[in-house]
């Protein structure tokens, strides 16, 4: 059974979850206990999407409400939570010249969920800063997000640029946006594409599996 | 991306091309310029598009070509061009059969004649000859005539007026009609031949023209076509792709997709002059409108900037520039106005629709839409001498691209649906046997879908429902159900999404902007739906499946083409020119994506309710 909060989140309840949360930190609960059971929530958001109840805007409205409760938690937050298990680190950011996020916030927020640890570069993100995120972080994938069919061309800069510095055989990379399918993903030298936030979790967790 | 080549010639018109493997013959008609009739837009479904190979080597026929074709027609090399592509170079001949014909291009606009205020002077004058004792230049006789009729003081002749001008006036025997404006001597015709212009609405998708007596004002001849850059890509973006990754990103030319469209337009003005029983030398002014990437595209300016962010056009200005710049054989020292642009995308297509509307004459605050590949908004706020537009990308689903039974609106789209206990109940286009929805039949169906419970306010299927049918993608709504032969015309979840996402983003866009403006759903009077599809368009419908938004105070007008009728304003009057740079100058241009709340809103906008 999920918990009260998991099932507010699901049904996408802002209100009623937002409020559930101030009451129960208010009443001294542990703030590590109520991430987890958004987290929860958030994986029942995702099945429902991929079994066709939920659409794009739910998976919307439960990010917002998410960085909501985020927002309300943190300051109550002691220490970072380090026993964790992440299960890898990975690199998301829209190409240059390419400002829509709506999609690229989706994969990061389905990837944070999933247990992944997410960088995100945000839009319009200049090739070099790509690599550089690679080399300081040492993620073994990297996701690059792009609605307009210009955002091709970028995508394969950054690719190119990745190749350059030498580091292609260190990263997986998938692309996803707009009208992205096979031809495309050819066309920019990525390793996969994804339709939906759902498949961008997928392929980043076949590419970090057990370690 | 570099592939083989090959060469497509058609007859009998003798155009010819070369297209890349994987290109169908329809798209190479089309990218040929040549108006091969598609309703379904190249689903196999209509069976418009019938070619005759002649020479040449083809891909197999398709299941769909052996149960569509007879016996006698597959013999003599009959083909649809939407399921064929070449293997080798071809010859194709296109019967007269299979050309475009009854496409609603929405020609015809608002129908008030717009108020002459010339632009272009018109003089018949008689000159005297030359001899010996006077023998004055031809040019300098014409113009000392034309000096006592005209206040003009500065008298310029056009260089390419002076090159028309000896032969015209021996072979008129020296009774001729001059063209002038603002002094300057643009061309000649024969004595008594009115001025007559061309106003053109160059679309995305389609581009239709008018030629108009500039004397009068009146309407002589409408026509329509398909935007011939189709073939570069359906939507702005990936037309600029192509036009950057040909030729560079910031410099020169963009090449193919100009010369194409102004080899279209060209061909247009020909046959409305034809048709008109007038001459081209009479053209002497073009007045054209367009979004802010098919005027670049159309000049030849830079669109490297305008395809990235943040977004920015060379030019919003409006241009004056020779006809001949464009490759436009009219009148020799003719002009081509172009109307100023907004901001972003939001260019002069805009301004002519609020032009074309009088959206910025409006006494109450009014809404103004036209949705398209790209939906512009506007809203004016009279009391805050206040407008703001924003354009946002609703795609091509309403045009029944990617929607998988839909179709351009002509004959046999279903263009309203209502459903019953046991079934639906539709009307096609020409009353004919339904093949697939157009926009106003998907608007129509998706709307019943959501009253009957069919569909929740997700947009999802209720998949206990009895009345769904299990299709290929899963469960499908059937408006036609296929049985006797009839073609089955069907609703699947993803065409829904696709709808969904059109009208999120169109939904996004007019909440974005009420905020902007600071406009409560109460204030709105009055909301003017322009352009082909909201013209059509059962508004009640449109409003239970949200579409368009319900405010409590407002009336709905639907007024077609209003760009088209602002081109006309702008093409005969001086002042409705100045009235359309005031509007580009005061309306504010609003970046969608920078909008704060716009993911919420969008997310709003794709539920139903």
């Amino acid at each position: 059974m999920a918990s009260e909060l998991a099932n507010l989140l699901a049904d996408l309840k802002e209100t009623e979850a937002t409020d559930k949360v101030k009451g129960d930190l208010e009443k001294g609960a542990d703030p590590m206990g109520i991430l987890a059971e958004a987290r929860e929530g958030m994986k029942i958001v995702g099945e429902r999407f991929g079994n066709g109840d939920y659409f794009i805007p739910d998976l919307i409205y439960s990010g917002e409400i998410l960085k909501e409760i985020a927002r309300l938690v943190e300051p109550h937050i002691k220490q970072k939570d380090d026993q964790g298990q992440k299960l890898g680190k990975v690199i998301i950011g829209t190409v240059a010249g390419d400002i829509h996020d709506i999609g690229k916030d989706l994969v990061v927020l389905m990837l944070d969920i999933s247990g992944f640890e997410v960088y995100d570069l945000g839009v319009d993100v200049p090739v070099q800063n790509f690599v550089d995120k690679i080399r300081s972080t040492g993620a073994g994938v990297v996701g690059l997000s792009g609605f307009l069919t210009l955002a091709f061309d970028a995508m394969k800069e950054t690719v190119d640029a990745i190749k350059a510095a030498g580091l292609r055989d260190n990263v997986k990379i998938m692309i996803g946006g707009g009208q992205i399918d096979d031809e495309v993903k050819r066309y920019t030298g990525a390793d996969a594409f994804g339709k939906d936030a759902m498949e961008a979790v997928t392929l980043a967790r076949s590419w970090i599996s057990q370690p | 991306m570099s592939f083989n080549k090959y060469h497509i010639s058609f007859l009998p018109s003798g155009r010819s091309l070369d297209i890349l493997p994987g290109t169908s013959l329809l798209e190479a008609a089309w990218m040929a310029g040549i108006q091969l009739a598609s309703a379904c837009g190249g689903n196999g479904k209509c069976l418009k598009c019938r070619v005759i190979i002649g020479e040449g080597d083809v891909s197999p026929l398709t299941d769909l070509e052996l149960k569509a074709l007879k016996e006698h027609e597959l013999i003599k090399g009959h083909r649809l061009a939407c399921c064929a592509y070449a293997l080798s170079d071809l010859k194709i001949e296109v019967p007269e059969k299979s050309l475009a014909r009854d496409v609603r291009l929405q020609l015809y606009g608002l129908t008030e004649p717009a108020a002459v205020d010339p632009v272009i002077e018109s003089y018949d004058i008689r000159v005297k000859a030359p001899s010996l004792q006077d023998a004055g230049a031809d040019m300098d006789r014409v113009m000392a005539e034309l000096r006592g009729r005209t206040e003009v003081q500065d008298l310029y002749p056009d260089i390419a007026s002076v090159r028309q001008l000896s032969s015209i006036l021996r072979s008129e025997h020296w009774r001729i009609t001059s063209y002038i404006r603002s002094g300057e001597i643009l061309g000649f015709a024969s004595h008594g031949y009115p001025p007559l212009g061309v106003a053109i609405d160059l679309g995305t998708t389609k581009i239709a023209a008018w030629l108009i007596n500039l004397q009068t004002g009146r309407e002589l001849e409408g026509l329509g076509a398909l935007n011939p850059q189709i073939q570069y890509g359906e939507d702005v973006m990936t037309r600029l792709r192509y036009s950057i990754n040909n030729h560079g990103t910031l410099a020169g030319s963009c090449g193919k997709l100009a010369g194409a469209v102004r080899d279209m337009i060209r061909e247009m003005i020909s046959r409305l002059v034809d048709k008109a029983g007038e001459s081209l030398e009479q053209v002497t002014d073009v007045c054209i409108v367009g979004n802010t990437a098919m005027t670049h595209l159309l000049l030849d300016l830079p669109v490297g900037q305008l395809a990235a962010s943040p977004y920015v056009a060379a030019v919003n200005h409006a241009l004056d520039i020779k006809a001949r710049e464009i490759d436009l054989n009219v009148c020799p020292g003719a002009y081509c106005h172009v109307l100023p642009g907004i901001g972003g995308f939001v260019g002069a297509d805009h301004v002519a629709m609020v032009l074309g509307t009088g959206i910025d004459r409006t006494s109450g605050v009014t809404l103004g839409l036209d949705i398209g590949t790209n939906t512009e908004i506007v809203i004016r706020r009279p009391d805050r001498d206040l407008m703001m537009s924003t354009s946002c990308a609703s795609g091509p689903a309403f045009e029944g691209a990617h929607v998988t039974d839909g179709m351009r609106a002509v004959t046999g789209a279903i263009e309203s649906v209502r459903l019953t206990e046991n079934g639906a109940e539709c009307r096609t286009i020409g009353d004919a046997p339904p093949i697939g929805l157009c926009g106003s039949g998907i608007i129509d169906a998706l709307s019943e879908l959501y009253k009957w419970g069919l569909i929740n306010e997700r947009g999802r299927f209720n998949r206990t429902s009895s009345r769904l049918h299990r299709g290929e993608q899963g469960p499908e709504f059937r408006v036609v159900e296929g049985k006797d032969g009839e073609q089955r015309v069907a609703i699947t979840q993803r065409d829904i999404d696709q709808i969904q996402l059109a009208k999120g983003a169109i939904r996004a866009g007019i909440a974005a902007l009420m905020q902007e403006t600071r406009t409560s759903p109460d204030m709105v009077g009055e909301i003017i739906l322009a352009g082909a599809f909201g013209s059509y368009i059962n508004i009640a419908n449109a409003v239970d499946m949200g579409l368009l938004p319900w405010f409590p105070n407002a009336t709905y007008k639907q007024v077609g083409n209003a760009a088209g009728q602002g081109a006309k304003m702008a093409l005969v009057s001086r002042s409705e020119r100045r009235r359309a740079q005031q509007i580009a100058d005061r309306t504010g241009y609003l970046e969608l994506t920078t909008h704060k709340g716009f993911k919420r809103l969008f997310a709003e906008g794709m539920m139903f309710r």
